[in-house]
């Protein structure tokens, strides 16, 4: 999409310099309407073009469906690849622009976009009635930590060095908190730069999340959020600034999601969790951590699972959407192939989360889903059967 | 003097005054981190110049001071909400544009400095292209350089530090390219760390104390007043603090050249003020220039909108035209051969989709590469000579179907004057061929009709005298016999061309049958075989098991003929071949060029006749159906052959088309619409009737003369009793004076005053039950039809053969079965 779009760009940039070249040939062509000679001239090249052009505006498509999502920077990855294969075959056209939450966030309250990504859920200072408003979880997703060490090991970390080399008080690698943890690494003498995330991102808001759940010096002195003050390291915009910075520094150490680890030299580091095992994070462990009991609405936390194999720096993301679907220009149609997005996300869609490693949804996940998604509305009717049927069908 | 000690004593009171009314309230001020000018850590011996100049102040107004830390954005934000009373560090630019109020004392300037690894320099804002650059998180210099480098539309990776010694840390360790600090936390520390400064600077700002615009202004006045009086005197608390800050050692060599310093800065003052003023003059005389330029391109940009929005209006309505022309439009490459664009029409003229069209090579809608070089040859010859070329073209169609065309093509000249593309306009005429066609042969048939109608009155007598005078044989000379035969057979081929025009203006009745058109041609083929040079290969292949059609028997076997020998003509002395091919047709299978069209919801069977012979040539395709056309040399061909075949299949709601490449053969394609009835046996013909009269009494009616004394020479020879008319009036006035004396009326149809029909609906008043046979020549108004509905019995077609005659005379009168007779007379319709 964003390559028609900077082509259109392109083609138009110079089009309209054209244009402006063939402007005096048409006022030329107008002072003189009787001499056929120019007009066959300048007639068909000129129609030539704009025949092209028109073609071109023509296969761009016209009465196409369009949804417009827009939050998260998270699932991008995922949900670039669930468009592309869900519009496949169909006249519609969806677009996701990776704004992050915040702005995913706003946008949606604003009525301004079709449905919201975010990894965070809203919460009652959000939104006036909750009930409005519909959360369905498409993937899991994890925060892992990686560093930057000679040997590329394999460091095992408790909540509690986490914490400590996050705010600054652990600030070699040779501390002995480190080296009790990780008898069997070489750690060397080495400072510590901490690397993290110098924009407002839901990366950071897990991450700071779990901090919070697993320290009380933590939340007291620096908090949760989409953006905090650091109190140590420097910081870097997007999960690939992170990860490349970390690449860079010996000795340094930072947090991406799951799905931007993928480099053999950046080792996530297991993270050892409420049942006190160490756990790496996989799409399996993420998965686990997901299996708890969830509330019907959905908007739950993973971070410091209680499950004994969950990894505990896991997360939902969500879709946000409204359960009354008649607003703004929006019509039955729009609703339905929404709806139809949405319960092929949670179905077909969960067959691609692996492979680019984010996790499945667990069944119950799917079930509540199923439900939210049968729960929208367009003035108040259920939307067409055929989305019900088809759910009814696979279960 | 007087005013200024009073002014002094006003200020002395002042403070004391403000700070009996303010003793119960502190004054709110925000600090943050800047080192080295102020920090928040309030451990250390000196919290930098601002807190330690404040502090000195508020203990000389015992003032109460509250400090609130936060960043310098949030600082401001608060001082904006009226949330702190006091912002020392801020950034003074000169405008009102932030709507605080400052002091009038600039405590100390400052700037951000860039610094580099030591190794590596960079000289302008523009070299920080695609580095990292390492920023203090909550530093203004961190915004305004990120400000600087998207306006300057750089990329730059931004790494946020939580202090400038953090930055000059990753400066050295090279884990960054450009590191901005503050200019006087760096002449304190650059020495500590191994970097390069940078001649890149930014962001001068000076710093001074600011309150709210609706803030406390006493606060200002009275920081103004002591901070005035500092600076005045070198000893003062001020320059203590800056010594401290900045280092003693740099101050006290400072202090020693000052004098030096001084003059010497003087005398920049002075360079400086008079480069500013004339700087300043220049710099109005520019932004005057400026802002008219400015105008004119605004005007320029405004008028070239129009423009463009003028051009996509007229090229909007330029495509619209484009489109809705009926005729096809091209535009090819200089080859004449890769379209560039097409419209509409002409995609639906060659059958093709839109998307393919644009596809094909120009020269595939030709009948023949053969003929494409034959055409591009023509074309580029007349564009030479006239400058296009416009002519009627055959063309192909997507399924193979080929179609007159009206073809103009017109280059378009590109800059250096060569013929870069074409332009090439389709004009669709087959419907106009068609009709022109079919006007034509219908111009054609009525007149042969009306020509063959008088011939068949001038055949009559002479076929009946013949046959009358062979009749009494013994009467004539051996010689004249002969004569008369010789009449005799020249009057009967007469007939049977007569009869070929009449079929060929599908004029005359037919006998349609349910037939296995199959089983017919096999006939004909065997017919056909032992009068054909046995060199010549003659095969016929059946594959569809549905041949049945209403056809005559024997039209088809004309038909069959007449294709045949057509070929035989056409074909080589050695290796002839002819191959006839019985399948059914599908819509992709009516191939070559027609004038005929199709019925789409009939079922079709096709009957293809294809030789090896010499073809036919592509401009001669047309005319090969019109009557009396012939390639043959003179007395050797009729033309009537290709003329009649088309009649037939015409007559039969079928149609026929020719495929021919020249010396490759001829391939004639027979469509006939298939029928559901089922094949009657073979009748049989009585031919051993006796047909001679009884001496019945015949009212014989006709007002040519010499046709009514042949009948009547005829009817006698017979046996009948005859009463000849010549006037059809009178004969109705005979027969009505006495109806029961006459067993038989054979009239004419075509008389003046009173016809045969009407004749025949009279008498039948008279006496319903008369037998009455109608004669008629060709008739465009009155059919068998008409004549059963009025009552009459029989209806024969001149030339009359007596026999014929003599058979229908005496089966109306033993009133046989007349449908079991197989004579034209017999009921054309199929109810």
């Amino acid at each position: 999409m964003s390559f028609f779009v900077s082509y259109n760009c392109i083609f138009y940039k110079n089009f309209t310099r054209f244009l402006t070249h063939k402007a005096i040939v048409i006022c030329i062509f107008s002072d003189n309407m009787r001499d056929m000679r120019i007009l066959r001239y300048i007639l068909l090249p000129v129609s030539v073009v704009l025949f092209l052009i028109i073609s071109i505006s023509m296969a761009s498509g016209n009465n196409e469906i369009i949804l417009t999502g827009s939050g998260a920077t998270f699932p991008y990855p995922l949900y670039s690849h669930w468009i592309n294969t869900f519009t496949g075959d169909q006249s519609v056209r969806i677009t996701y622009q990776p704004t992050g939450s915040g702005q995913g966030i706003r946008d949606f309250l604003n009525r301004n976009n079709d449905f919201a990504g975010s990894d965070i859920f809203l919460t009652e200072s959000e939104i006036e009635s909750l009930e409005d408003v519909v959360h369905i979880p498409t993937c899991l997703g994890a925060v892992v930590i990686i560093t930057n060490l000679p040997g590329n090991p394999r460091l095992k970390l408790t909540p509690d060095l986490i914490e400590g080399i996050f705010l600054g008080e652990i600030s070699n690698w040779s501390d002995r908190r480190i080296r009790r943890m990780n008898e069997a690494v070489n750690l060397p003498e080495l400072e510590i730069a901490v690397v993290h995330r110098s924009d407002g991102s839901g990366t950071t808001s897990i991450f700071t999340d779990y901090l919070s759940k697993v320290s009380k010096s933590w939340s007291a002195h620096v908090g949760a959020g989409k953006k905090v003050r650091w109190p140590t390291g420097m910081g870097i915009s997007g999960n690939s600034g992170v990860s490349a910075l970390v690449e860079k520094i010996p000795g340094a150490i930072g947090y991406v999601s799951l799905n931007y680890s993928r480099s053999e030299q950046l080792i996530p580091a297991l993270i050892q969790n409420r049942s006190g095992n160490f756990i790496e994070p996989t799409v399996q462990s993420v998965q686990s951590a997901a299996r708890i009991d969830l509330p019907d609405h959905m908007r739950i936390l993973l971070t410091n699972t209680d499950a004994p194999t969950g990894y505990p720096i896991s997360t939902f993301s969500y879709i946000l959407v409204y359960r009354e679907q008649a607003y703004g220009r929006r019509d039955t149609e729009n609703a339905r192939i929404l709806a139809d997005f949405l319960s092929w996300i949670i179905h077909e869609g969960q067959s691609y989360n692996a492979d680019l490693l984010y996790g499945p949804l667990p069944a119950e996940a799917v079930t509540k889903a199923e439900q939210a998604i049968q729960s929208l509305r367009y003035n108040n009717k259920p939307l067409s059967n055929n989305t019900e049927s088809e759910i009814q069908s696979e279960n | 003097m007087q005013r200024n000690r009073l002014l002094l004593l006003a200020l002395m009171l002042f403070p004391a005054l403000s700070a009996f009314g303010q003793e119960s309230e502190p004054i709110h001020v925000g600090i943050y981190e800047f080192e080295p000018l102020m920090t928040t850590q309030d451990n250390l011996y000196s919290r930098g110049i601002f807190i330690d100049l404040l502090e000195y102040i508020a203990a000389e107004e015992d003032w109460q001071l509250e400090y609130h830390e936060g960043t310098f954005q949030e600082l401001v934000n608060k001082l904006h909400q009226n949330q702190i009373d006091l912002l020392p560090g801020a950034s003074y630019t000169g405008d009102n544009s932030d709507s605080l109020v400052y002091t009038n004392e600039t405590i100390i300037s400052t700037w951000a400095q860039t610094y580099t690894p030591s190794r590596n320099y960079v000289q302008s804002i523009l070299d920080l292209d695609n580095l990292t650059v390492g920023v203090v998180r909550d530093d203004p210099y961190n915004v305004e350089l990120r400000s600087i480098i998207s306006r300057f539309d750089l990329e730059c990776t931004f790494i946020e530090f939580n202090h400038y010694r953090d930055v000059f840390s990753a400066l050295e360790m090279d884990w960054i390219d450009v590191g901005v600090i503050d200019r006087l936390y760096a002449v304190i520390h650059e020495d500590e760390y191994g970097v390069q400064k940078n001649p890149i600077f930014f962001s001068p700002v000076e710093l001074r104390f600011a309150i709210p615009a609706e803030g406390r202004l006493d606060l200002i006045e009275i920081i103004d007043y002591h901070l005035s009086a500092l600076k005045k005197n070198s000893n003062s608390v001020y320059y203590q603090f800056v010594n401290q800050t900045f280092g003693t050692a740099s101050s006290s060599k400072f202090l020693k050249y000052l004098p030096y310093i001084l003059s010497g800065t003087l005398i920049l003052l002075l360079i400086s003020f008079g480069t500013t003023v004339f700087m300043r003059k220049m710099v109005q005389q520019k932004t005057a220039e400026l802002s008219e330029k400015n105008e004119t391109l605004e005007k320029e940009i405004n008028m070239r909108i129009e423009a463009e929005e003028a051009v996509v209006r007229s090229n909007q309505l330029l495509h619209k035209t484009f489109e809705s022309i009926k005729d096809g439009l091209l535009i090819t490459d200089s080859d004449i051969n890769s379209i560039y664009t097409f419209n509409r029409a002409a995609a639906e003229i060659f059958g093709y989709s839109s998307d393919k069209i644009g596809q094909i090579q120009l020269s595939r809608f030709f009948t023949s590469q053969k003929e494409a070089q034959k055409y591009y040859h023509e074309i580029r010859e007349m564009i030479i000579e006239k400058g296009y070329f416009s002519g009627e073209v055959r063309l192909r169609r997507k399924n193979g179907e080929l179609f007159p065309a009206e073809v103009a093509v017109n280059p378009i000249e590109d800059s250096a004057e060569q013929y870069a593309t074409y332009v090439i306009i389709i004009r669709d005429v087959t419907y106009r061929v068609q009709s022109r066609q079919a006007r034509k042969m219908e111009a054609i048939g009525t007149l042969a009709g009306g020509i063959a109608h008088d011939f068949n009155n001038l055949l009559t007598p002479i076929i009946g005298y013949s046959d009358l005078m062979l009749l009494s044989k013994s009467t004539l000379e051996e010689k004249h016999s002969e004569f008369v035969e010789a009449i005799g057979q020249a009057a009967h081929q007469a007939k049977s061309l007569v009869n070929q025009i009449l079929t060929f203006s599908r004029k005359s009745e037919q006998e349609k049958q349910p037939i296995h058109l199959g089983t017919v041609v096999q006939s004909t083929l065997s017919l056909l075989r032992s009068s054909i040079p046995s060199t010549i290969e003659l095969n016929f292949r059946i594959d569809t098991h549905d041949d049945v059609v209403m056809a005559d028997p024997t039209q088809i076997h004309q038909i069959v003929m007449n294709l045949c020998t057509n070929s035989v003509h056409a074909l080589p002395e050695s290796n002839g071949k002819i191959q006839l091919h019985l399948f059914d047709h599908d819509a992709s299978t009516f191939v070559g060029w027609s004038s005929d069209r199709l019925n789409e919801d009939l079922d079709y069977v096709c009957l293809a006749v294809k030789d090896n012979g010499s073809g036919i040539p592509v401009d001669i395709l047309e005319k090969i159906f019109d009557p009396f056309y012939t390639t043959k040399e003179k007395g050797k061909g009729t033309g009537m052959g290709l003329a009649v075949v088309q009649g037939i299949v015409n007559s039969y709601q079928g149609a026929i088309t020719v495929e021919s490449e020249p010396y490759e053969g001829a391939a004639f394609y027979l469509y006939l619409p298939k029928s559901q009835k089922s094949v009657r046996g073979k009748t049989t013909r009585n031919e051993s009737m006796d047909y001679s009269g009884r001496s019945e009494h015949i009212l014989l009616v006709d007002d040519e003369k010499m046709v009514a004394d042949m009948f009547e020479h005829t009817l006698i020879s017979l046996g009948y009793t005859i009463t000849k008319m010549t006037n059809s009036q009178e004969a109705l006035s005979l027969f009505e004076s006495d109806p029961g004396s006459f067993d038989l009326i054979l009239t004419d149809q075509t008389m003046p005053a009173l016809t045969g029909a009407e004749l025949a609906r009279k008498a039948l008043s008279v006496r319903p039950e008369l037998p009455i046979i109608l004669l008629t020549g060709y008739s465009e108004t009155f059919s068998i039809e008409d004549a059963r509905e009025i009552g009459i019995r029989e209806y024969l077609m001149k030339p009359i053969i007596p026999g014929d005659l003599a058979r229908a005379i005496r089966l109306v009168l033993d009133e046989k079965d007349l449908s079991k007779m197989r004579w034209k007379t017999r009921t054309i319709s199929p109810h």
